[in-house]
């Protein structure tokens, strides 16, 4: 953990933060923390990797506000090697530092999230741009001077709409070699998880390796390959993905609540998983129910930190 | 021997594809081989599910080698076929010549995108190659049915939740969406049979040749609509490097790209057979609108979007038949769709809503703020509003594909503005993956006339014609 002292000074006046850290190890990862008030407000996680030279648009942070007394930044690894962070310092306003802000920020990487399969946004959140507009204005004011250029040269230079097309187009290459650039570290960073690896493996090591390794441990109790499995969790994504783990077996989970079946669907020898957080509540010997159902009679067949399963009676 | 059976189930259905399209396209159309290799690889891609499918249908198990066997026979008929025919010119060595025509400068932008564009399909499917399956809907209601279908070789039913609970799950499975087609499951199916091994990276691999196959398509009709090699080859580039698309392959999964992929090719083949009444232009229509509706419920919507494109081109100069053939066009759909898809009909007659601001905010967002398309957003309305200075008479060409994307469009905005489906718009859940499907059309028309507005150099005029 790194803390920077930051009391008597306006937030305000400090737009930029700058972090440098030498040599990270490659799961680096970095939660920042605002202290005001002796109380730690907002959390943010850097999303970007490796952190070797990072500008974080401070005026994007929640809560960077009046007086904030420390800024606290927590990192994280498997590695057990000493880390050395080479600078974290607060700056001014200054044209070359929003600069290399953007910079910083177009070069940045994090792994694929969910949401990028419904949208990109191309830039991190602690970005103080979105990239699409900046190239945007670019390209515009390079029409411009193209435009100016036509008209000061008194009929020496003709226009051609060829010229706005090669701008057009070079303004789409700036932003696709962000974008490339952007591949590339992905697949640095796919290729140091899985390369080598068979699908089992690839699931054990992969974004949902704990809940893989779990749904493998629970699978090998159920012995009946047609066994109905219900899976019963609050966590939407959580309970999704159990009951897509479960398949071939004949796996039920349902997007809206109630998590458990009505009592009339349900049978003996039914299997219900229960996954943490639940509103559901079992008890290794009477059984499983809702708070609004009575308890059904089940017997606990596996149970750990986070999910239990049981077996309807 | 994997790699070998994994590359046999991908060049079956490119071979499948495209060897019949050989057969059917003439030897001097221009730029064929992209042409009939990326058309042929999306409906070789298409094909052989339903293959799987007739297979089930027939309550045979599913095989590798039973569609292998058939694909095999029907690319060795296509092969005699086309061995009988004695070829014009290299169908390569007119795309040559062709090239050989443009200046230097052209001639090195074509190569250095075509090398930007190799090294994309390179990192994409590599990507592939090394992720399991990682996102939401693919785990939640399309490798699901995979799944199951690929353990018991048999497409056994699934239903919703309710239906599985009251049948106890005898014989049934369940998940998020049990009505959606099965093409893309079988497609994935289709890559773990031939391993015999259910495999979460390999089984994505369809989707990089979709991507290639559509760029092979999309520059082929490109430039049989009369594009010059680098302008086909800058729009090919365009699409196939746009973030999101790019995206849905490295995290494959989903339909919406295979969705996009046909429905461009569908109004590809829509445009040049109004434009040159080549008879395989008009095949190429009639499979992927068909296909379309294998691939996803929205691919209902979307093909019957080329039948008002038609009718306005075809006919032209009668506006009573227009306006009839469009009334006519409307009563269908609405019957059709309440036969065949009653869930699709629901929101747009059940479920409107007062105009969302937010599901118009989260369309400006998504695609003018967000990288998902790059600059293309922009390009759009400035190629749209330059191409008004082209004479009448040229915009006259584009008509009819105009209909079909300004209907496809004209859908878009009025159910992420005026149903409840404007949340996945405010959200970006829904505005994204939907952008998909109408990106390769819309980017082909932006080509078309983007390639007038530079050959005739609109405005300011100097001479008519000149290039």
């Amino acid at each position: 953990m790194v803390t920077l002292l930051t009391t008597g000074i306006d937030a305000q006046d400090y737009p930029y933060l700058h972090l440098s850290i030498e040599s990270p190890p490659q799961d680096l990862n970095a939660v920042m923390s605002l202290l005001k008030g002796g109380k730690a407000t907002h959390q943010y996680t850097l999303e970007d990797q490796p952190l070797t030279d990072l500008w974080i648009a401070t005026r994007e942070l929640k809560g960077w506000n009046g007086s904030v007394e420390a800024i606290k930044i927590i990192f994280m690894s498997e590695e057990t090697s000493a880390l050395t962070v080479s600078d974290i310092s607060l700056h001014p306003t200054s044209a070359t530092l929003q600069l290399r802000s953007i910079l910083s920020d177009l070069g940045s990487f994090a792994p694929w999230k969910r949401a990028q399969m419904n949208t990109h946004t191309g830039a991190a959140k602690v970005a103080s741009f979105y990239p699409v507009p900046l190239v945007v204005t670019l390209m515009l004011l390079s029409f411009l001077a193209y435009g100016l250029l036509v008209i000061l040269s008194g009929g020496r230079l003709v226009f051609s709409w060829t010229v706005p097309a090669m701008i057009f187009l070079a303004c789409w290459l700036v932003l696709d070699l962000v974008w490339q650039n952007r591949l590339l570290r992905q697949l640095e960073h796919s290729h140091s998880t899985f390369a080598g690896l068979s699908t089992e493996e690839k699931l054990a090591a992969g974004p949902d390796a704990g809940l893989y390794r779990s749904i493998a441990t629970v699978k090998t109790h159920i012995n009946e390959p047609d066994a109905r499995v219900m899976v019963a969790t609050s966590d939407l994504y959580a309970g999704m993905r159990a009951a897509y783990f479960l398949y071939p077996l004949n796996a039920y989970w349902r997007l809206e609540r109630p998590e458990i079946p009505d009592e009339q669907y349900l049978r003996k020898g039914d299997y219900i998983l229960l996954l943490s957080p639940s509103r559901a509540y079992a008890h290794k010997d009477k059984g499983i129910r809702l708070p609004e159902t009575r308890m059904y009679p089940a017997e606990m067949v596996y149970s750990s930190l986070t999910m239990r399963l049981l077996r309807l009676k | 021997m994997e790699s070998v059976l994994v590359l046999l189930a991908l060049a079956l259905p490119i071979a499948l594809g495209g060897l019949w399209l050989g057969v059917l396209v003439p030897e001097d159309t221009p730029a064929r081989t992209p042409l009939i290799w990326g058309h042929g690889g999306l409906l070789g891609l298409v094909l052989v599910p339903q293959f799987l499918w007739l297979q089930n249908a027939l309550g045979l198990n599913l095989s590798f080698a039973l569609p292998a066997s058939v694909a095999t026979i029907l690319i060795l008929t296509a092969a005699i076929l086309l061995l009988r025919r004695k070829p014009v010119s290299g169908p390569t060595q007119s795309e040559l010549r062709a090239l050989r025509k443009t200046t230097a400068a052209q001639k090195w932008l074509f190569i250095l995108l075509l090398i930007l564009l190799i090294v994309r399909l390179a990192l994409l499917g590599t990507e592939i190659f090394l992720r399991p399956l990682f996102p939401w809907d693919a785990t939640m209601h399309w490798a699901t049915k995979a799944k199951v279908w690929f353990e018991y070789r048999s497409m056994l039913p699934f239903t919703d939740n309710l239906s599985w609970l009251q049948a106890f799950g005898e014989g049934v499975f369940t998940d998020r969406h049990p009505n959606y087609p099965s093409t893309i499951p079988l497609l994935q199916v289709w890559m773990n049979l031939a391993t015999g091994e259910w495999n979460e990276s390999l089984m994505n691999l369809p989707w990089l040749v979709c991507l290639a196959a559509l760029g092979g398509a999309f520059y082929g009709q490109l430039r049989i609509a009369g594009a010059e090699p680098t302008l086909s080859m800058v729009f090919t580039y365009f699409l196939l490097s746009m973030p999101l698309i790019n995206t849905h392959v490295a995290l494959a999964g989903y339909a919406d790209l295979f969705v996009g992929a046909a429905y461009g090719a569908a109004l590809m083949a829509l445009h040049n057979w109004v434009s040159g009444k080549q008879a395989w232009q008009g095949v190429l229509l009639i499979l992927f609108a068909l296909f379309l509706m294998r691939l996803k419920i929205e691919g209902y919507m979307w093909s019957l979007t080329l039948a008002p494109g038609l009718i306005v081109a075809l006919a032209a100069k009668h506006a009573v038949i227009r306006l009839a053939g469009i009334g006519l066009l409307c009563v269908i759909v609405l019957a059709l769709f309440r036969q065949v898809a009653p869930e699709s009909l629901h929101p747009f007659l059940q479920q409107f809503t007062p105009f969302s601001m937010k599901g118009l905010m989260g369309i400006i967002k998504s695609v003018f703020l967000h990288a998902n398309w790059h600059l293309f957003a922009y390009l759009l309305p400035m190629v749209a509003a330059l191409s008004l200075l082209l004479p009448l008479s040229v915009l006259k060409a584009y008509r009819g594909i105009a209909t079909s994307l300004i209907i496809a469009v004209g859908a878009f905005l009025f159910l992420f503005m005026f149903t409840v489906f404007s949340l996945g718009s405010a959200n970006f859940t829904g505005v994204g993956r939907l952008s998909i499907q109408l990106a390769p059309g819309l980017m082909f028309l932006c080509a078309l006339l983007s390639n007038e507005i530079l050959a005739r150099q609109v405005w300011p005029a100097k001479s008519p014609g000149h290039r």
